[in-house]
């Protein structure tokens, strides 16, 4: 991890040799690592402080979960897609943090967004995946969770949920939604565990 | 932790960071960094490494709808945009069709629009060109996702494993020598399918051409700043678009290396540090060159006291992918502090 250290270190070194910007001084001396698209009310329902969207999936096991039933637990809900390396990349985090969040009640559920079966087959063989895995293969759950105005120029609107992140708190209400942020992608999923800690501890 | 994350190794994310400073100038317009300019928000930062805008794109041979092979280096005369695609990425769908328009609009101006699919099977790619891509638009398969993965900044998307899919819906303007002058990666949160950021970039971009000619001392600028972090002086070479120097290994030995001296009282100067090459090809060859921005980094045993006059005096030869200019050594001179929190530089053109 040596070079977590020492790489800003070489950006301070950069900043300070860096002659004085005329222009704009206020604005942020860097952005931060990881940044987020979070939907909000303008963005239309569903949003923060909704109640999210009931369904019923079927999981890789043939068990069928809705999500109504998990109230008085908090729930992470990622929707994934094979094909989208975003989510590929997220996998590994998203493993990490089921492992972690499980001990302590938490349901981390993912919902594979309209795959043909050998793309929703390759998502749960390739990887590790501690998690249950819900098929919705016509993308009309991931739809249902779409505000109308999250990425207006994508014409595939079941799409637009692949690789966001929500939690869901004890009363099935929405705390954390965001839209994939390629701009800014967040591996780590740094912001969803924050935001299960904070809709723990509230 | 992904393999790919672990292959970093410090000194190349310092370095990387240290081009990144090296080449604020050239990306902050009046309005800030291009990043933060409406709809270039996935522009390709420094930090990310190579390639960037002012290197040459690199090259792939690729085959089209008809089974011929286009090379990307054959194109050069005109503008090129280029962008990749894969049928199955909910983005680059939306986008399709405003390549096309993109591709008509411009075709007068002779521009030429490339798509790259990434990785799609051939089958799967055919139909979805036949369905979807304009006649307008050079179609090209990169099945294997090489060319693609030459467009792969290390420091873009880290966590992708296949660095194929880091280019994957990108978009690139290429100038008439071949030299990168727009690198947008994707980004979903300002994602804007008609391409209105790229055309205004690309209106601006044909406006000034054709380039004028750079004097001799524009093609290569030179800036010196202290590294006190690294107790070094890093030597900033700011090579004009379409232009290249060789590195400081040339591939052949009748090309002029680039070489500097340092030279500055009571500081202990120790050996030049060149980053590693850019290859450029001639013809079938490929050389080894400097493009864009590039540091190179000179250790001193600096300590804290005043101000002190630094010269550099640099050798190289700077070419285009047609002609060279004559060797040159320049001079340049700046009175560098160390050892404060706020090195200041006041640099004193020759």
């Amino acid at each position: 991890m040596r070079y977590a250290i020492l790489f800003p270190l070489a950006l301070a070194a950069c900043t300070a040799a860096s002659p004085p910007r005329a222009t704009n001084p206020t604005a942020p001396a860097a952005e931060p690592a990881t940044a987020s698209v979070v939907v909000t009310p303008e963005m239309g329902s569903p949003h923060p402080g909704d109640l999210a969207p009931d369904f019923e999936l079927r999981d890789q096991d043939g068990k069928t979960v809705r999500l109504s039933s998990l109230r008085g637990s908090v729930v992470v809900l990622a929707f994934v897609a094979s094909f989208c390396p975003f989510s590929a990349a997220a996998h590994p985090s998203l493993a990490r943090l089921t492992d972690e969040l499980a001990p302590r009640g938490v349901h981390v559920i993912a919902v594979d967004v309209a795959e043909p079966e050998d793309g929703y087959r390759s998502y749960i063989d390739g990887q590790r995946t501690p998690f249950p895995v819900l098929r919705d293969d016509d993308g009309r759950v991931g739809l249902s969770f779409v505000p109308d105005g999250a990425i207006p120029g994508m014409k595939n609107r079941k799409l637009v949920v692949v690789t966001s992140h929500l939690v869901i708190d004890r009363d099935g209400r929405i705390r954390f939604f965001t839209l994939l942020d390629t701009a800014h992608f967040d591996a780590g999923l740094v912001h969803l565990r924050d935001a299960v800690n904070a809709t723990l501890g509230s | 932790m992904s393999p790919n994350v672990r292959r970093f190794r410090p000194e190349i994310l310092s370095l990387l960071a240290l081009a990144a400073c090296a080449s604020s100038s050239a990306t902050m317009h009046a309005e800030g960094p291009l990043w933060e300019r409406p709809g270039l928000g996935g522009a390709v930062r420094p930090e990310m490494g190579a390639p960037q805008p002012g290197m040459m794109a690199p090259d792939f041979e690729l085959s089209g709808q008809d089974g011929a092979t286009t090379r990307l280096a054959s194109l050069r005369g005109g503008w090129v945009v280029l962008h990749f695609t894969a049928s199955w990425c909910p983005y680059c769908d939306a986008e399709v069709e405003h390549l096309g328009e993109m591709a008509r609009d411009y075709a007068p101006s002779g521009v030429r629009v490339v798509l790259v699919d990434v990785e799609d099977p051939e089958p799967v790619w055919s139909a979805y060109a036949a369905a979807h891509v304009a006649p307008e638009i050079l179609a090209l398969h990169d099945a294997s996702g090489a060319a693609a993965a030459s467009y792969a900044p290390p420091g873009a998307q880290p966590s992708f494993v296949d660095r194929a899919q880091v280019a994957l819906d990108a978009t690139l303007l290429v100038d008439p020598a071949g030299a990168i002058r727009l690198f947008l990666l994707p980004d979903s949160a300002h994602f804007d399918p008609t391409f209105r950021a790229v055309r205004a970039e690309l209106d601006r971009l044909l406006a000034d051409a054709p380039p004028r000619a750079l004097a001799p001392e524009d093609v290569v600028r030179v800036t010196l700043a202290p590294d006190p972090v690294h107790g070094a002086i890093a030597i900033r070479l700011h090579i004009a678009p379409g232009y290249h120097i060789m590195s400081d290994r040339p591939s052949a030995p009748e090309y002029i290396p680039t070489r500097v001296e340092l030279s500055a009282p009571d500081l202990d100067v120790g050996e030049a540090r060149y980053p590693a090459p850019v290859a450029f090809d001639v013809g079938e060859r490929s050389i080894a060159t400097f493009q864009g921005d590039t540091v190179i980094v000179v250790p001193v045993a600096a300590q804290a006291g005043a101000a002190r006059n630094v010269t550099a005096r640099i050798r190289y030869q700077a070419c285009t992918a047609t002609r060279c200019l004559f060797p040159t050594t320049r001079t340049t001179e700046a009175l560098l502090a160390f050892g404060t929190a706020q090195p200041t530089v006041a640099e004193k053109r020759p």
